[in-house]
């Protein structure tokens, strides 16, 4: 039995709600993120055979085609809004980002985050929100392993250039 | 400063643990000694926090797991069943071709005439077919629902 038949509902969950995740903060509206992650989870068995685990983990791939599905869907769909990844809907707080919003530290990355690029941004995200190791994220992004580094750098400093000016402006 | 900038590249990958033994000492050796690199550190830790805290991990809604769920099995089964009656077909074809061709009492000539009657059919029909998906691939408007 292959990795993908091997995993258990719970494992499935996970996987989906992490693709949730990014699917959410691509879109910006649920129901197509809900919609992209059926036809990732759909590809997903659908392509089980081409899955090597030499070449990274099972998330980061159903990661990958979760964001390749969601680039299909922007070109067809109504564009999401600009800079606006806060789950409306968040049932673990109550009301969204009533914790978050009292720290002004967080406020303002969360700003500066959305005045980034899409490029800059995703990759933080990947990196640092949904906690994938470089080699992970070559996976979901395609890109080649020595380029992961200096791009997280460059846009973590385009992000602390925007936070912290007067330190960060070198 | 050109010593600053060569390790600024490694300090992402120093944060996040993902150098190597040796660009790792390198890395230690000169925040010792530099200021403003321990301080690029120090506001990188910070914000990888603030990143991590800006963002509030996402749940489907249990009615739009349980789709997700219902459907995947429809689907595979979809999918076997598909092969199953595909396999199916081709080989039945197959057998009823090798026994007509070596049937002995069906005269050569009429073998010859039905043999490109059916092939002629099945390139007429793989002709359209290959017409039909040109044409899918490229319509614009086939997830328009009227």
């Amino acid at each position: 039995m292959n990795e993908i038949l091997a995993l258990a509902n719970e494992d499935l969950r996970t996987l989906g709600n992490q693709g949730f995740s990014l699917a959410f903060r691509m879109l910006g509206h649920r129901d197509d993120a809900a919609d992209a992650v059926q036809d990732a989870m759909h590809q997903m068995y659908r392509r089980q055979t081409t899955y090597r685990a030499g070449r990274g983990s099972v998330r980061s791939w159903f990661l990958k085609i979760v964001r390749n599905r969601c680039i299909d869907m922007q070109r067809k769909l109504r564009p999401a809004p600009a800079g606006e990844f806060l789950d409306p809907i968040d049932q673990r707080t109550g009301s969204p980002l009533a914790v978050s919003e009292r720290d002004e530290l967080v406020a303002r990355v969360r700003q500066a985050l959305a005045e980034l690029s899409d490029a800059n941004r995703e990759i933080i995200l990947l990196r640092d929100f949904h906690g994938l190791r470089y080699a992970e994220i070559c996976e979901v992004l395609g890109l080649s392993s020595g380029t992961v580094m200096s791009r997280l750098h460059r846009a973590r400093q385009q992000l602390r250039n925007k936070v912290i000016p007067a330190q960060g402006a070198d | 400063m050109s010593s600053c900038q060569r390790i600024n590249e490694l300090v992402s990958g120093y944060l996040d643990g993902e150098l190597t033994q040796g660009d790792m000492q390198r890395v230690d050796v000169h925040l010792k000694s530099c200021a403003r690199c321990r301080q690029m550190l120090d506001d990188m830790t910070k914000l990888r926090g603030a990143v991590a805290r800006s963002q509030s991990p996402m749940e489907l809604e249990q009615q739009q797991w349980e789709r997700i769920m219902n459907d995947l099995p429809a689907r595979a089964s979809s999918g076997v069943g598909w092969i199953l009656l595909i396999s199916g077909f081709v080989a039945l074809t197959g057998i009823s071709i090798w026994q007509f061709a070596i049937d002995n009492q069906v005269p050569w000539y009429i073998k010859l005439a039905i043999g490109a009657a059916g092939f002629g059919t099945l390139f007429l029909f793989l002709s359209v077919l290959r017409q039909r998906l040109i044409s899918w691939k490229s319509d614009k408007y086939k997830d328009v629902q009227i």
